[in-house]
């Protein structure tokens, strides 16, 4: 499978924030999720893809052609869906206004399809863009985003907002999408439990900075977090299961919490101590703020 | 360029009727409440429409953060640019074609209507023109053709040169940054324009000709609005060079 995109050491400065040298790639037939505390720079490196902004260094490769600073091709723009957080048409637009961009700006775009995408997301032809509420705003975006059979889609918070059940459709909308082998996502979210359902890895990154990526079934189903007491700290960190840079320790009042990469090693080698599952976003949690021994 | 275009018409189409009924509404009163002649329907037409359209455009590209989804598509900046300009153009030549079938059709009503004396239609017109023929100055005998198509010509091309000055400070920084310093350049323009031409300018001694000429020949009219229009087209194409340049580095 080759890659969609790929960024490789992308670097942008700002007066009083540096994106350095962030890389990562969207493989065809996978879903990336792109991580972050706010002012991380997933932004930033998102719109440094779509050609929103120059950037000072590295490259972004999209459909395995690069495209420099000002600007990704139009080329490879057309094989590109897009969904921002907030619903980006003019607010008096009607739907139909809508359709005519597509067509306008899209050779391949399929006025049928997004006619039955409108209908599946039960969105009204009639309706003015500023009577939708959020979530069909989102799922406006979608159709929009989808109707011109894009290959690869960019979500940036594409689910903030949303109820549990809107946020579930719309990823039940982007599992439908990946039934394509040669389709690729990325989706950057601040709901770590969507990405768990949906991403097949996940990239964090932090105060511009890349801090992993790693395989979703890694963090959820092999790490763990190991509740330790002090003595037990010693023990585990002495008999050197892992590389001591993949640990990342939480000290709290009454026990001290390691993130392992491996729980089920972890409880071959110390049965008695108690190591739990992780989520996304506690292994997020320990990787940004946890002390490396 | 042409998605640009098309995108910048669709989003506008049922503003752009809005602007037709408005300045139709503005160019009755403007003409037959001050009892004008027909010159001032074109000129509206032809400066009003287009600079609505430039404002209300720009005002959509910041809407829901638009312009930044708009780069999204398959587009690049330069078409985007381009296709600003050329939308700009056909909507100033569309309501300059509007503005002299308005006022032929205001002409041709007026000439119906134009032997009655104001008195006959009662005090509310009659100030217009109490002792006179009522609106005999909107007839089309009074209004030959050079002052309807150059006044719409005129008008459009007034429109065209105040987007020429808007469009490339829109272009680097927005409709709410950029339109601050419009009045700014405005002021640099005439002060340029009264230094070469005022007195001790070095092109002072041609102004006493050029007025001499204009109030002697019959043809100046038509001169000065074909020569105004190229000059202008000239300095609307300086423009699209120069925002062109200014819109590929920005940032968004």
């Amino acid at each position: 499978m080759s890659d969609i995109l790929n960024v490789n050491n992308l670097v942008k400065c700002y007066d009083q924030f540096t994106l350095d040298q962030v890389s990562f790639a969207v493989p065809e037939g996978s879903i990336v999720g792109f991580i972050g505390s706010n002012g991380a720079g997933k932004t930033t490196t998102i719109k440094a893809i779509l050609g929103l902004i120059s950037y000072d260094g590295g490259s972004i490769e999209l459909f395995s052609s690069s495209h420099k600073q000002d600007s990704a091709s139009v080329a490879a723009k057309q094989r590109i869906g897009v969904v921002f957080d907030t619903l980006p048409f003019p607010a008096d637009c009607q739907l139909s206004d809508i359709a005519a961009l597509g067509k306008a700006a899209y050779p391949n775009w399929d006025a049928g399809l997004f006619k039955q995408l409108l209908r599946t997301f039960q969105i009204e032809n009639t309706k003015h863009i500023k009577s939708l509420s959020r979530g069909m705003g989102m799922k406006l975006q979608l159709a929009f985003a989808l109707a011109h059979h894009p290959e690869l889609l960019i979500l940036d918070e594409a689910t903030a907002g949303l109820d549990p059940l809107a946020r579930e459709e719309v990823l039940e909308i982007l599992r439908n999408f990946m039934n394509d082998e040669h389709h690729g996502i990325l989706i950057s979210s601040h709901i770590t439990s969507d990405l768990e359902k949906i991403a097949d890895c996940v990239v964090c990154i932090d105060k511009g900075k890349h801090i992993f990526t790693k395989d979703i079934d890694e963090i959820c189903d092999i790490s763990g977090i190991a509740h330790c007491r002090a003595a037990e700290v010693e023990e585990l960190l002495q008999k050197e299961l892992f590389n001591p840079q993949s640990l990342r320790i939480i000290r709290s009042t009454y026990s001290t919490d390691i993130l392992v990469p491996d729980r089920i090693k972890l409880a071959q080698a110390m049965p008695s101590l108690a190591c739990d599952r992780t989520n996304l976003e506690d292994y997020m949690r320990f990787m940004l703020k946890g002390e490396i021994r | 360029m042409k998605t640009m275009l098309l995108s910048d018409l669709i989003i506008m189409r049922r503003n752009l009727s809005q602007m037709v009924a408005m300045c139709f509404i503005i160019v009755i009163i403007i003409a037959v409440a001050m009892n004008n002649t027909l010159a001032p329907i074109g000129g509206c037409f032809g400066a009003m429409i287009p600079l609505l359209y430039l404002f209300s455009i720009a005002s959509y590209d910041e809407m829901n953060n638009w312009q930044s989804f708009r780069l999204t598509l398959p587009t690049s900046r330069k078409d985007v640019m381009i296709g600003r300009y050329m939308s700009i153009i056909i909507v100033a030549i569309i309501s300059a074609v509007i503005g002299v079938a308005v006022s032929y059709l205001v002409g041709f009503v007026a000439s119906l209507i134009g032997t009655q004396t104001g008195a006959e239609f009662g005090d509310m017109w009659n100030y217009t023109s109490p002792t006179g023929d009522f609106l005999s100055t909107l007839t089309l005998a009074t209004n030959p053709p050079e002052l309807i198509v150059g006044s719409s010509i005129g008008g459009a091309a007034m429109a065209l040169f105040l987007s020429a000055i808007t469009l490339p400070l829109v272009a680097k920084m927005g409709l709410t940054k950029g339109v601050r310093l419009v009045p700014l350049v405005g002021v640099v323009i005439f002060l340029i324009v009264l230094a070469a031409f005022g007195e001790g300018g070095p092109l002072a001694v041609y102004v006493p000709d050029v007025i001499q000429w204009v109030l002697s020949d019959d043809s100046a009219f038509v001169w000065i609005i074909v020569g105004g229009t190229l000059a202008v087209v000239v300095l609307y194409f300086i423009s699209m060079i120069a925002a062109l340049k200014l819109y590929k580095t920005r940032e968004f």
